[in-house]
């Protein structure tokens, strides 16, 4: 049974705070999260740099699964699709 | 030392502060509270999602996130355009460089002009100025 870890930042998710989000899922993945949800219902917007950290984080853990997406916006689930990052991630 | 400046034209914002990212925040809260009194018809993730974009490319590529360079960003709407400029005191873009990368693989990086053009800005650099001009149709809102 993979260990699933949820994780629900409470600010926007852009270059002067992704910082924060990136260190958190690391250590999880060093904890031994094999499963990462990220929910996203306080995020109301994310940047290029915040969807590099999850990039990051699916590419380290997407052999045992994909990373999980929750309470996604509208408007970032249409960032998603332009970035065809929906392609990759579990968006929920 | 660390400075921020904002002046109100008739049309538009001017900024010019030094390279930080919390003044990255700050101009486009400025903006948004801009957009948002003048009541124009254009959604607000967007726009703050694009600024973020070309003002934190502004600092961390243009600038080397050198605190003592600054970073100038205008912001106007006339004539139901929105028209934002962007310079920033670095070398500049590379002459046949192109501002847009690829979308849709998993490399962390480049997605930022992709994600500007797919907002439906207009977006182009102006070596000579060494700026980046975005400008987008916008109307006042209907309601």
């Amino acid at each position: 049974m993979s260990q699933t870890i949820t994780v629900q930042p409470d600010y926007n998710i852009t270059v002067s705070s992704s910082d924060v989000l990136k260190d958190e899922l690391l250590r999880h993945i060093r904890e031994g999260a094999e499963h990462i949800v990220v929910d996203f219902s306080q995020v109301k917007i994310i940047d290029s740099t915040g969807l590099s950290v999850l990039i990051s984080t699916h590419n380290t853990i997407k052999d045992k699964h994909p990373l999980e997406l929750v309470n996604v916006s509208d408007d970032i689930k249409r960032l998603l699709a332009i970035t065809r990052l929906d392609k990759h991630f579990q968006v929920n | 030392m660390l400075m921020y400046n904002v002046n109100r034209t008739e049309d538009g914002l001017c900024f010019e502060f030094s390279s930080s990212y919390t003044y990255v925040d700050k101009t486009v809260e400025n903006c948004v509270g801009f957009v948002r009194e003048k009541s124009l018809d254009i959604s607000e993730f967007d726009l703050s999602v694009t600024l973020h974009e070309v003002l934190s490319n502004a600092v961390r590529h243009g600038n080397k996130n050198n605190p003592e360079k600054k970073v100038y960003c205008n912001l106007y709407w006339k004539d139901d355009l929105l028209r934002i400029e962007v310079r920033d005191e670095g070398t500049g873009l590379p002459s046949g460089d192109s501002l847009k990368r690829e979308s849709g693989t998993l490399e962390p990086h480049g997605m930022g002009m992709s994600i500007i053009e797919g907002l439906d800005f207009e977006c182009s650099y102006v070596s000579e100025k060494n700026m980046v001009l975005l400008k987008k149709k916008v109307k006042v809102h209907p309601n």
